[in-house]
């Protein structure tokens, strides 16, 4: 079976985040548990689906990934855009204040 | 502009408060998610691919500069530092946190403003002509009627639960430029032989996964019935619309399956129920609304402005920028500038706080404190004198938003796409970057002159690809994003839904489809052809020829 992993958004925030090992959530991709069968995801969502009632986290779902060198990446654009952030502007990513953006770095070329 | 009364001010404070209730009640655990999602989505508020977004009303597209300061100062204090101007006349925050969203909208309602009607399957914030008021080819403003509708609307307690989102548009003047014919009711404001003014009805218009061109139901109402009959084509619709097929509960499917003359049938059946009732506009309460949108005290001035005509004949680039970004406006000496949000390599429609605060003081000291947002996501300021245009053009310059190229190549609408919306099967952005960076020479796109391509993300199209001159649909082909052309829609009076050409292209691809078609287009055009004229003549074939040869 595939490898998956769990990604929600922060409830107070909204931030993307991802499952980890050790059950508290990242904003980093590759931190994520991984679960490659049905059992162990559906204990990770299960765990996913306790913490929306805690209310940290709301939204929830598995998505595919596959490990190339030690890192995670997802299968889909979706989930590769989702985790990376827009691919429209490099000045958009940062949390930051943009202000400084003026240049518009196109990353799309 | 319209101005809040105390019923207005005093409800949408209510609402703020309400709605900070709400999400304290989430956080605390009182709400499930499951509870609050539909109060969130009364307020504005989504939940996207990456964050929440809120959505804020900017009604009839027309905003003073201390509503736009608002703006960037919001996007500067609580989100990223820009904001997206939608096809809805809308602006998008991308980033705001949950627990800061009573605070905005606080500061929005301390300048009018909210974001009610702005989601959910409620009649939609109305959208009008981003010229209305200074449009030479006006018969009457439509913003007032906008207006009195959205005062209908709001909150309308039969119509908060309809079977699915409705949008009415409305034009003043007979050249189109508010899409009336792709709407759920689209209203063209027209005089009749006796000369008294109204409006052609029209009905089940609209894009999404199945576009149609809406059907004229009353070609001239007259304007005290305006919200009687609005009502009566609501009640038929909220009745027989579908509920049990979300692809299917939009009113152009209603129509489609009714046809056309038995709609129209209902409607006038429900009309003779409640015309001449409560509903009814007396004409003092026309001129109440209309005394808000009277005209600025214009100068008396000359046509001609010779400075600034010097100015033109002298500096070839100032040239270029009137051709393509001034238009006519009513009083002699006035022009409308639209202030493009499509630079080079630049995210269509998005503006950086800074940005929206230039416009804002623009507009304050030489457009008598006017903006609008066209649906074309661009800026307007309405009403700036011929002498004042050089000084208009060079402080846009200055702050990135000088581009002239309105109504050209590089003037695209495009969906926030995958990389922001939820639902979206592939990227509208970056491509949309890449086009303006392939058509980068200006030159060439003054040569090629009037070219609409408009790029969206999902079926759903909210970047209008179907009345693109060019349109192009993302799709997901296992994972992996894919484009698909149309070619020939059109959204004004002319309105056309374009059709497509062939298979699909590969993100990579895309760019050079797009310029074969443009290239084909140029060599076959004859003198003053438009790209839709050369369409008709010939057809598909030459462009499909080129730009399948190669694969």
């Amino acid at each position: 079976m595939s490898l998956k992993v769990i990604t929600a958004n922060r409830l107070r925030e909204g931030d993307v985040v991802y499952l980890t090992d050790s059950g508290r959530w990242s904003t980093h991709l590759n931190e994520s548990r991984t679960g490659s069968n049905e059992s162990v995801i559906e204990e990770m969502l299960a765990q996913a689906g306790a913490d929306v009632a805690a209310r940290r986290i709301v939204a929830p779902y598995a998505f595919e990934v596959v490990e190339v060198d030690g890192i995670l990446q997802p299968l889909s654009a979706r989930e590769m855009i989702r985790a990376a952030g827009p691919t429209v502007r490099a000045d958009y990513r940062d949390t930051a204040s943009q202000e400084s953006g003026l240049k518009q770095t196109s990353q799309a070329a | 502009m319209y101005r809040y009364d105390e019923f207005d001010l005093a409800f949408v404070q209510q609402r703020v408060k309400q709605f900070r209730g709400q999400v304290e009640r989430r956080l605390a655990g009182e709400l499930s998610e499951d509870e609050f999602k539909p109060l969130r989505l009364m307020n504005g508020l989504y939940l996207q691919l990456h964050a929440y977004m809120l959505r804020v009303a900017v009604p009839y597209g027309t905003l003073s500069s201390h509503q736009m300061r608002k703006l960037a100062s919001i996007a500067r204090d609580y989100d990223r530092g820009y904001g997206h101007f939608t096809t809805r006349q809308n602006i998008q925050y991308n980033w705001p946190q949950l627990h800061d969203v009573p605070d905005i909208l606080d500061e929005l309602s301390s300048v009018e403003m909210h974001a009610i009607q702005t989601s959910g399957n409620c009649i939609r914030n109305v959208t009008a002509d981003h010229f209305a008021g200074a449009a030479g080819d006006e018969i009457e403003d439509p913003r007032i009627y906008a207006e009195i509708i959205r005062q209908w609307s709001s909150l309308h307690p039969e119509f908060s639960f309809l079977p699915r989102k409705f949008k009415i548009a409305i034009t003043g003047a007979p050249n189109d430029r508010a899409a009336v014919r792709f709407h759920d009711i689209g209203l063209q404001i027209r005089r009749n032989e006796a000369g008294e003014v109204g409006f052609e009805v029209i009905v089940g218009g609209g894009l999404g996964r199945t576009p149609v061109i809406g059907t004229t139901i009353r070609k001239f109402l007259p304007k005290q019935h305006l919200l009687s009959y609005l009502e009566a084509i609501l009640r038929v619709y909220n009745q027989l619309g579908r509920r049990d097929n979300l692809f299917k509960a939009r009113i152009k499917i209603l129509v489609k399956q009714t046809g056309a003359e038995a709609f129209k049938d209902l409607v006038e059946d429900e009309w003779l129920h409640i015309k001449d009732g409560a509903l009814t506009l007396p004409s003092e309460e026309i001129a109440h609304i209309e005394a808000y949108f009277a005209p600025p005290a214009f100068e008396t001035l000359e046509a001609n402005q010779p400075a600034f005509e010097a100015r033109r004949f002298e500096d070839q680039e100032f040239a270029r920028w009137v051709r393509s970004n001034v238009t006519p406006h009513k009083a002699p000496g006035y022009a409308c500038v639209t202030i493009s949000l499509k630079p080079e390599g630049g995210a269509p429609g998005d503006a950086r706080a800074a940005q929206m605060e230039v416009v804002a003081d623009l507009a304050e000291r030489l457009s008598f404190d006017e903006i609008r947002v066209s649906h074309e996501q661009n800026l307007v300021l309405p009403h700036v004198r011929l002498s004042d245009l050089a000084e208009v053009w060079e402080t846009l310059e200055a702050d990135g938003l000088g581009t002239p190229n309105v109504g050209l190549v590089s003037d695209i609408i495009a969906c926030p796409g995958l990389d922001y919306c939820n639902l979206a099967n592939a990227r509208s952005i970056p491509v949309a970057q890449r086009l303006t960076q392939r058509f980068s020479d200006l030159k060439r796109q003054h040569e090629i002159g009037d070219l609409k391509i408009k790029i969206s993300g999902c079926i759903n199209a909210c970047g209008h690809h179907h009345v693109g001159h060019i349109g192009i649909l993302g799709v997901d082909k296992k994972g992996e994003e894919f484009y698909q052309i149309t070619l020939g829609g059109s959204a004004d009076e002319n309105a056309a839904v374009g059709k497509i050409i062939g298979p699909a292209f590969s993100y990579d691809d895309v760019v050079d489809a797009v310029d074969s078609i443009v290239t084909t287009y140029l060599e076959l055009r004859r003198d003053g052809e438009r790209f839709n004229d050369t369409l008709a003549r010939l057809g598909q074939a030459p462009f499909k020829e080129k730009l399948y040869a190669a694969a």
